[in-house]
């Protein structure tokens, strides 16, 4: 039986080419076999035993894994056997789709896994073994559990049977050498190496500093920190303003814009309706002058008709006039005159003619009896007379009869002409008064209209609509105002709020830091004091305890104190082993507590110190961010509703602008427009005064007309009268005439009868005296009749023509004036129709031009809606402005636009070019601005140019929330928590880092010590291996200290929240220092392309050999020390020492009681003698060695175990041993 | 004397006819330069030099008094290749703001759909495929520090593009004289 802890056995049942093998192990092996024999296969699987880790075998990935390799089926194992004080157990190793472990307490017996040399499974391999009773540990599943079991570091008891040795912590070193010097094939020795082994030893690779991490977090630290930076250059504030700007007057001007195509769908559709109403308007104002035109053509054309009788009348009566003067002048020029008075004569000459011929009858018949001749004579001068007188008479009366005529037909003439006159003159002035009427009428109506012009409110609805909007406007200001107020005051105790927010955190980071700083001083003080401990121990009474009184706790650690332990001065000395007396008094310390604390319970505590430092700075970058976090998302809040009141304000302020803007406008409207009305007025004044003067003129040249016209009456009545009179007095006058001619006529005829009859009383008496006959009287009465016969002949010859000229006379001359009266009096109706009908035709003029005149005015406003409709069809509708605003210019509601369309369009388009314009500025400002940071800003300043409008408006709109927000403060925070962190982080890991150092150095001091005694003293073949340390020279390592030494320097002053405040100079100083620290660092990462900081970075290792007469100085690695051979012993050497030297390490310093295997490869060129004293040296560290052979030589007999490799028929690779005993030394 | 530290890596950009920009990745030689009196500081240092700290719109470069012949007619050359570059630049949708940043891939994408830009690229460059063509140009800018390349693909307006845009302002059309002929 063992008394120590060894791996005894080997076992392969059914691993790779081999079926059954069962290999000694218990000591000092050797494998014999030429190559391709499974000598590796077999040894990785003994270094399985101790790594227990399928990847660090030396497996290329080229090649098979292990667990395919090894573990070709269900009944593959692979079982370790294991030797103790206690007796034999083993392990069994077996792959269910994974490997697992199970400890069986018992040595292996082939019977329990093989039946008629067949493996079982593991399942009837387990049936097996409970049916012998033999117990066995649970499944171990995982590879850690299984090296925790091994290395007897696993918490569970049960498990402690089946440790292979008491390991601590740091256990893994031994594995890890194990399979280092396995698998460092290569022939050179490198320090790196023995660096990379120490710093296992002593460490874990949490201790590691991960550079790609540090590199990354540097660079995200140095990146936004740029951000940062670049946000507060000065260039970029002004940009940030101007954009600011811009993104103002781009919202105004999109306001501006969508009311003013509000504006314009309103007006549109406005015009629209109009121009369909205004057109019915103009064609019905159309048709009503068409119908009044048409109505006064037929009312003209009815006047022409009825004018043509008259004037057809007019000029019947004309031509009837002209041919009475013309045959008037033809009986002149033939003497009508004459011949009416020769007519006249005619009876005279008749009667004559007849006396003349009765004289001449008398005379010329006998002369028988004169008494009776003379008495016929006197009857007849009688009868002549009477004849006369009744002829005189029948003249007389006819003569009155005619005077009574004329007379009375003067008077009816004058009766009829004066009522004629009279019914004229009514009739004229009747229309005159009428037309005064009227124009009295007009008059009043002028004078009402005059009062009503003098009291009516011109422009009434504009105005009124001007003074709605002005009132709207004064009401809005007023609301402003209070707005205006309440916001302000809002944003005041905003401000106050923030202030309050601000100086409440301040109390409160001051009150954490003072709270944080005092507990780390604490802490750091009394870390201190354990390090003082620490480095004092080893001089000082704990010191020689732990060297030379392993079991002192339990005894002095209860009874002495640590002042007293840690002192240096009492030069303790052991007088007598095992004595257990205080200075010769037994004391029973059983119920005692132990007072001391072991140097890794001292170790432990200074780490949990660390641990609570590295904690409070935790805290403190934590508080600081979480309160710098939750200021700026109070801060943020606050500044949010202060920048949204500030908008608000901004945009009542724009507001206020344009109403009071409305308001001048709406002002110089009103005025405009009671100018207008009172020029409207004025001129509706001056028109009512001109038709009133109008009316006036108009009504007194009436009334002079009247007047004018009853003086006519009076004059021509007068005349008429005059007429009459005169027509009277001349018929009275011409009938005195006539009657006087008569008169005279009788006078005379009696006269001249009286006479005759005288001269016929003296003829009788001649007569009767003489009786005889007188011829003389006969001829002279003869000539007398022919004369008359003559003269009667002549009127008989004219007497048609005196007809004719009675005739004519009678129907035309004396009918004359009646002709003549009759054309004026038509004349005259003539005339008064034409001035009626020119009346009626002023009155349609007027109408006309009124109607025109509205017409014109309602074409003017269809023109002007039209000619709007038009405008917008040809210039507005085809642009891509419209389309734009297609959307709010075609649901706007209808409504009337003072602008116009017109007008709107072209404020739209001048809108538009300005809108461009200052697009096209903010456009630049933004590219510029977002293209000062980095593509990929963490501040997301980031801008697709080829998005479009929206994306600058955007970015203008986040720049905004950003400045508003204030959320820079967030980057800053989260930028000098990161700052503070990798500080922190650098720092802490290179502190953990380097508290290895003494670690190391003791550790190169004891392998030093140990390579001292490999110096084969017998042979003499190495005179001495020497190792020392020097200071690291990696670049990284350096630039990290740098900022842990800053860190140290300033412990509180290095972050506050901001990095960026430039107010306190000293710490601003401090500030740029670190961030240049960390740029530094970051730089020098990516230069020098290391991926980590390990402990062995900290230090250099030198090695000096000398062999025989080789000294090889201080160099970094071991290449060539002297043969091949001796090169090879000296390489097993170290690789032994560096073993023994970690096991010491990673092992409770217990006795110890186990031994492990070194796997080295290939030692056939070490010469026997070196072969025994390296077998020896390790023996002597508890190491027993694996070495493999190619062939067979005397080597192998130094070993206790060598066996052959060999297949057999079947390709199995079989192992024979050859040798089984041990052998003497 | 007192000039800053980084005077030699400001006289080795500026000397080898580059400029320094605000807004470039040697923003913080700019920030230098401006910092305090350090522009007069330089410009009086440099001028022993025969070179002239000269000051743009956010940007310094180097001139130089007297020019040989050979090196002005190369510069007014290389000016006339500029200009027509520009004008490319300036006839796509995307101005070349300060501050704009190109990629090749895009604008060999607006090249393939606006005939006009693609005919003024295939007048700037013979190589073979557009994007290449466009990587040539923006290269060349690049080069004459109007440009500079963020990434592989990437290309971002200097604030020196002012000085491109002062010069061609300063160009006038003068009258070819054919029409001129007072008798």
């Amino acid at each position: 039986m063992e008394n120590r802890r060894i791996l005894n056995r080997i076992i392969f049942i059914n691993i790779a080419n081999t079926d059954y093998a069962s290999i000694e192990i218990a000591g000092n092996t050797c494998f014999v076999g030429t190559n391709n024999m499974g000598k590796t296969t077999l040894q990785r699987a003994i270094l399985f035993f101790y790594s227990a880790n399928t990847r660090g075998l030396g497996i290329s990935t080229s090649q098979k894994s292990f667990e395919d390799y090894y573990f070709q089926y269900p009944n593959s194992y692979i079982i370790y056997e294991v030797a103790t004080e206690d007796g034999l157990f083993h392990v069994m190793v077996y792959r269910n789709s994974k490997i697992f472990y199970r400890f069986v307490e018992a040595a292996f017996n082939k019977d329990q896994y093989l039946e008629d040399n067949t493996a079982l499974i593991p399942k009837a391999v387990l049936t097996k073994l409970n049916e012998q009773h033999i117990n066995y540990s649970d499944q171990v599943e995982t590879f850690e559990r299984y090296r925790n079991i091994i290395y007897g570091a696993d918490p569970d008891k049960k498990y402690k049977k089946f440790a292979l040795m008491k390991g601590n912590s740091n256990y893994h070193n031994i594995p890890l050498a194990i399979t280092s010097i396995f698998l460092s094939s290569e022939s050179v020795i490198r320090s790196e190496f023995v660096k990379e082994c120490i710093a296992n030893s002593i460490t874990t690779k949490h201790t590691n500093i991960e550079l790609k991490t540090v590199e990354r977090q540097l660079r995200q630290f140095t990146e936004r920190y740029q951000d940062i930076e670049t946000f507060f250059r000065k260039e970029n504030a002004q940009r940030g303003d101007l954009i600011k700007d811009n993104f103002a007057q781009i919202r105004n001007l999109k306001t501006k814009q969508r009311s003013l195509a509000v504006e314009l769908g309103g007006a549109l559709k406005y015009a629209a309706e109009q121009k369909e109403t205004l057109g019915q308007q103009v064609g019905e104002k159309r048709s009503e002058i068409e119908a009044l035109a048409t109505a006064f053509r037929e009312q003209e054309e009815a006047q022409k008709e009825k004018n043509k009788e008259a004037n057809q009348e007019i000029g019947a009566l004309k031509s009837k006039i002209r041919e009475a003067d013309k045959k008037q002048k033809e009986y002149e020029d033939k003497g009508i005159a004459d011949l009416l008075k020769k007519a006249e004569e005619k009876t005279q000459l008749t009667l004559n003619l007849q006396a003349r011929e009765t004289e001449y009858a008398t005379l010329t018949a006998g002369f028988s009896d004169v008494e009776q001749q003379f008495k016929t004579l006197f009857d007849a001068l009688e009868n002549e007379r009477r004849e006369f007188e009744n002829v005189l008479k029948a003249q007389g009366l006819q003569l009155d009869t005619k005077f009574q005529e004329d007379r009375n037909t003067l008077r009816e003439s004058y009766r009829k002409e004066e009522s004629e006159l009279k019914d004229r003159h009514r009739h004229e002035t009747e229309k005159h008064r009428t037309q005064l009427n009227q124009y009295e009428l007009e008059n009043k109506d002028a004078a009402f209209k005059e009062k009503e012009f003098r009291t009516r409110k011109y422009f009434e609805k504009e105005t009124s609509l001007l003074k709605e909007n002005l009132e709207d406007i004064r009401r809005r200001k007023t609301e402003r105002t209070s707005a205006y107020n309440v916001k302000n005051g809002q944003i005041e105790s905003l401000r106050r709020e923030g202030d309050h927010v601000r100086e409440k955190n301040k109390i409160t980071s001051e009150q954490y830091v003072a709270r944080n700083k005092e507990e780390l001083t604490v802490i750091e003080e009394k870390v201190k004091a354990i390090e003082a401990k620490l480095s004092v121990h080893q001089q000082a009474l704990f010191g020689y305890l732990q060297e030379h009184y392993p079991d002192w706790y339990s005894t002095i650690g209860k009874v002495v104190n640590e002042d007293i332990l840690f002192s240096k001065e009492l030069n303790p000395k052991l007088m007598k082993k095992n004595l257990d007396t205080l200075y010769g008094i037994q004391l029973d310390l059983t119920h005692v507590k132990v007072f001391s604390k072991s140097l890794e319970e001292y170790e432990q505590e200074k780490n949990e110190h660390l641990e609570r430092i590295a904690e409070l700075n935790q805290a403190f970058l934590d508080f600081r961010e979480a309160q710098a976090n939750e200021e700026q998302a109070k801060l943020a809040s606050i500044s949010k509703k202060t920048a949204q009141l500030k908008n608000e304000i901004a945009q009542l302020e724009y507001e206020g602008g344009q109403d009071d803007e409305k308001e001048k406008k709406y002002n110089l409207d009103l005025h405009e427009w009671a100018s207008k009305g009172e020029a409207q007025r004025e001129k509706d004044l001056l028109e009512v005064y001109a038709v009133q003067d109008d009316l006036k003129k108009k009504s007194e040249a009436l009334r002079q007309t009247i007047s004018e016209l009853q003086a006519v009456l009076k004059k021509e009545t007068d005349k008429l009268d005059k007429n009459f009179n005169e027509k009277l007095a001349q018929a009275k006058k011409n009938f005195d005439d006539e009657t006087k001619k008569l008169h005279d006529l009788k006078e005379d005829k009696l006269a001249e009868h009286e006479e005759r009859k005288g001269r016929l009383q003296k003829e009788k008496s001649k007569v009767l005296k003489t009786k005889g006959i007188d011829d003389t009287r006969i001829k002279k009465l003869k000539s007398e009749i022919d004369q008359v016969k003559i003269q009667l002949n002549e009127l008989e010859k004219f007497s048609e023509l005196i007809n004719d000229y009675r005739k004519d006379k009678r129907e035309l001359f004396d009918r004359m004036d009646d002709f003549r009266k009759e054309r004026d009096k038509l004349e005259d109706l003539l005339k008064q129709s034409e001035r009626e009908f020119a009346a009626e035709r002023q009155v349609f003029d007027k109408r006309r031009q009124q109607l025109e005149q509205e017409a014109r005015q309602l074409n003017e406003s269809f023109k002007k809606y039209t000619e709007g409709l038009e405008h917008f069809e040809r210039h507005f509708r085809d642009r891509a402005l419209f389309d734009r605003l297609r959307h709010i210019i075609e649901p706007a509601p209808m409504e009337h636009s003072e602008a116009g369309i017109v007008g709107l369009c072209s404020q739209l388009l001048a809108n538009d070019t300005e809108y461009h314009n200052q697009f096209e500025k903010f456009r630049g400002n933004i590219s510029e601005f977002a293209g000062r940071f980095r593509p990929d800003n963490h501040l997301n300043f980031k801008i697709n140019n080829q998005a479009g409008e929206a994306e600058y408006e955007r970015f203008a709109s986040y720049l905004q929330d950003f400045y508003n927000e204030n959320k820079i403060q967030t980057s800053i925070a989260e930028v000098a928590k990161s700052h503070g962190m990798l500080i922190d982080a650098i720092s802490s890991k290179m502190k953990a880092l380097i508290e290895h150092k003494g670690r190391i150095d003791k550790m190169i001091n004891k392998m030093e010590a140990d390579f001292s005694k490999a110096s084969f003293e017998s042979s003499r073949l190495i005179e001495y291996i020497k190792l020392k340390s020097e200071d690291s020279e990696n670049k990284v390592l350096r630039k990290l200290q740098r900022i842990s030494d800053f860190r140290e320097q300033n412990p509180f002053l290095y972050g506050e929240a901001n990095l960026f405040n430039q107010a306190n100079k000293a710490k601003a100083e401090i500030d740029k220092k670190s961030v240049e620290l960390l740029n530094d660092l970051q730089r020098t990462i990516t230069e020098e392309k290391y991926e980590e900081i390990r402990v062995q970075d900290l230090f250099e290792l030198r090695f000096r050999i000398k062999e025989g007469k080789n000294d090889t100085g201080w160099i970094e690695k071991i290449d060539k020390v002297g043969s091949t051979g001796t090169d090879m012993l000296v390489k097993a050497v170290i690789y032994i020492t560096l073993l023994n030297v970690f096991i010491k390490e990673s092992t409770e310093k217990t006795a110890r009681n186990f031994s492990v295997h070194c796997i080295i490869d290939e030692v056939g060129q070490i010469s026997a003698p070196y072969l025994k004293e390296l077998i020896n040296f390790a023996e002597e560290r508890n190491i027993c060695l694996i070495n493999g052979l190619p062939n067979e030589s005397k080597l192998e007999t130094h070993y206790n175990y060598t066996y052959k490799f060999r297949k057999d028929q079947h390709g199995y690779v079989k192992v024979i041993p050859l040798l089984t005993m041990s052998i003497e030394p | 004397m007192n000039v800053p530290k980084q005077t030699p890596e400001i006289f080795s950009i500026l000397s080898k006819g580059n400029f320094i920009s605000s807004n470039g990745s040697k923003g913080k030689l700019y920030d230098v330069i401006t910092y305090e009196n350090n522009f007069e500081l330089l410009k009086e240092f440099f001028s022993h030099t025969g070179y002239y700290l000269e000051r743009g719109h956010n940007y310094y470069y180097f001139s130089q008094q007297e020019e040989t012949n050979t090196l002005m007619e190369k510069k007014l050359e290389q000016f006339a290749y500029y200009i027509d570059v520009m004008d490319f630049f300036s006839s796509m949708d995307t101005k070349p703001v300060v501050g704009t940043r190109y990629r090749v891939t895009q604008i060999a994408e607006e090249c393939f759909s606006n005939e006009r830009l693609k005919q003024k690229l295939f007048a700037l460059s013979r190589k073979e495929k557009m994007v290449d063509k466009v990587a040539e140009i923006a290269g060349d800018l690049t080069t004459g520090g109007f440009f500079e390349q963020e990434d592989e693909d990437t290309y971002k307006v200097m604030d020196a593009i002012h000085y491109l845009e002062e010069v061609i302002s300063l160009i006038t059309i003068e009258d070819d004289g054919e029409q001129t002929n007072p008798q």
